[in-house]
């Protein structure tokens, strides 16, 4: 069963594309990074996703067919917003209670024993907690739902790094309990790193790389060698980025080995993705003209 | 295809005594104000009438009709207005949209249940203002009277459209201000003088167009009291039911549109 399938997915704002022509498959069971710079469309794919908006072109599934939203699914795809809106005023106690009278299907004695592993007190104000532990009662409130598809918005934003590992960690030992699939955004790779099995990178409301985060990285090379031979390669192979420092040419190419006097090594996520976001960012397409790329089912004209 | 395959096997329904729960802790501040103010009107509406039973016989009571004549506006500034309006201006509308249940389903309850406990209030103290006037041995008379608003049980139905109005000013602007504004500008505006207006054709309309005797009160109130519960109804219908065309309508068009531009990348599968 796919976990989400879109066709063409767009979403206008005014006259910009917050998000434009995205055709994604996530397979069940995966963790996915949605990574991309500021802007990218990462929190609009998301709010379509959890039926928070309406597209403006194309389709987007869930859960193996249905649409965002429906009340057949509501109850399996929780959202964890960007900002982790809860009812600011209320006490922790009541935000579980609140989160009890909008979901058939709550854990409240999971939600108790989490937050209280975490040393957040029932009685504490909404408001009034940290910005680690508003993280953790909006994660706790996703959670005791227990999804199928779980949409995590950059939740960790406004944590320091070392929150951030520690949040992450725990969340991910609970994931791998619960059977659910994660779509996870952020801008900072380092939270994403180890953590992924699926990635999709977002650049300017477009979709630049999807796939499983093995294929991806076993069909890429960083390539070295010398920078006079870099012209020449970029026509035969398909390179996403080339960087040249001094008589050294370093290429980030979609190719199993190395050509002809240039050295191939293993890349690592955190490359790919720098790669692909400097690319959009240079307007530059990779690849050979000649050599057609794989053609994506559903794209527009 | 079929979603009843994808919603596993246990679709539980969510307990509604919690969504109670939920609704009246949202409305709590809300409701708490205006059980406080409809506290203090009974109050000086049981007072006036003690002093007019035992005390020295009629008195002008204009100024106190003018006061209670403010009440549905106060509910709808109070209640209905800030609803959605807040919802929206802090966020937590995205987490109500999120979660299990629809957010119709919880707009609806919303609205009945505050609903009620606003029309039951306001008619107490449209009872108690009856009682005042025929202390004073005033005729309930409902045309060219400026405190005939403020009566059972027109003052129920002007409350709980005002409370729909007000809910509906808060869907559009999204902000808590610009909804009291607007429904100040639609209620004092619109809605009161040209229902107002209508009154006298109303009478019309009731009595086959003979004149009115005052001692037809009932049928008068009654008519009134009906078309402003079916305007309620209307608005608050229309709150929760054209969302979502709108929001089907939107997800059919945007099955049929095309991006506007192919993918610049291949996808790696």
């Amino acid at each position: 069963m796919n976990m989400v399938e879109t066709r063409g997915l767009g979403k206008r704002y005014g006259r910009t594309w917050a998000l434009a022509d995205c055709s994604l498959t996530v397979p069940a069971g995966c963790v996915t990074a949605l990574v991309g710079p500021n802007g990218a469309g990462k929190t609009t794919l998301l709010h379509l996703l959890a039926g928070l908006v309406t597209p403006t072109s194309g389709t987007a599934a869930v859960l193996g067919g249905a649409r965002p939203g429906d009340p057949a699914v509501r109850d399996q795809v929780a959202l964890v917003a960007q900002d982790a809106p809860v009812f600011e005023r209320m006490s922790v106690r009541d935000a579980l209670r609140a989160a009890r009278g909008l979901n058939g299907r709550w854990d409240q004695r999971y939600a108790e024993v989490r937050l209280a592993s975490r040393d957040i007190p029932l009685q504490a104000r909404v408001g009034k907690l940290s910005g680690g532990q508003r993280a953790q009662l909006a994660l706790t409130l996703a959670l005791a739902r227990h999804p199928s598809l779980l949409l995590l918005d950059e939740p960790l934003a406004a944590l320091d790094p070392l929150a951030r590992r520690e949040v992450l960690g725990s969340l991910l030992a609970e994931v791998l309990d619960e059977d659910v699939s994660v779509i996870f955004s952020s801008h900072v790779l380092a939270d994403l790193e180890n953590v992924a099995s699926y990635l999709i990178v977002l650049g300017r409301g477009d979709v630049l790389l999807a796939g499983r985060l093995e294929s991806i990285l076993t069909g890429h090379r960083m390539l070295t060698g010398p920078a006079a031979q870099a012209g020449d390669l970029t026509q035969r192979l398909s390179v996403i980025d080339s960087t040249v420092a001094g008589r050294q040419a370093h290429l980030l190419a979609r190719c199993a080995g190395a050509p002809e006097g240039w050295h191939a090594r293993d890349v690592t996520m955190e490359e790919v993705v720098l790669g692909y976001l400097r690319a959009v960012d240079a307007g530059h397409t990779p690849g050979p003209p000649h050599v057609p790329a794989p053609q994506v089912v559903g794209a527009g004209r | 295809m079929s979603a009843g395959s994808l919603a596993g096997p246990a679709r539980p329904q969510v307990p509604a005594r919690w969504t109670a729960w939920l609704i009246w802790r949202q409305q709590r501040s809300a409701l708490v104000l205006i059980t406080g103010l409809t506290a203090a009107a009974c109050a000086f509406l049981v007072w006036a009438g003690l002093v007019l039973k035992h005390g020295s016989g009629a008195q002008g009571n204009g100024l106190l009709g003018l006061v209670l004549l403010a009440i549905p506006a106060v509910v709808g500034m109070l209640a209905g207005a800030p609803l959605l309006a807040r919802e929206h201006q802090t966020g937590a509308i995205r987490y109500i949209r999120a979660q299990g249940l629809s957010p119709d389903r919880w707009l609806a309850g919303t609205l009945i249940l505050t609903g009620s406990v606003i029309a039951a209030q306001a008619i107490c103290v449209g009872v108690l203002y009856n009682w005042v006037q025929s202390l004073q041995g005033y005729q309930p008379e409902l045309l060219f009277n400026n405190t005939s608003d403020t009566q059972f049980p027109t003052l129920p139905a002007w409350c709980v459209f005002a409370y729909a109005l007000g809910v509906a000013c808060g869907a559009l602007t999204r902000r808590t201000v610009p909804a009291i504004g607007a429904f100040l500008l639609c209620y004092c505006g619109v809605a009161w003088p040209v229902m107002r207006i209508l009154r006298l054709h109303l009478a019309g309309l009731v009595f086959w167009g003979r004149y009115p005797a005052t001692a037809n009160y009932w049928p008068y109130a009654g008519a009134e009291t009906v078309c402003l519960l079916l305007a309620a109804t209307v608005i608050a219908s229309a709150v929760i039911v054209i969302p979502r065309l709108l929001r089907n309508a939107a997800w059919r068009q945007a099955a049929a549109t095309r991006s506007p531009h192919a993918p610049r990348w291949s996808i790696v599968r």
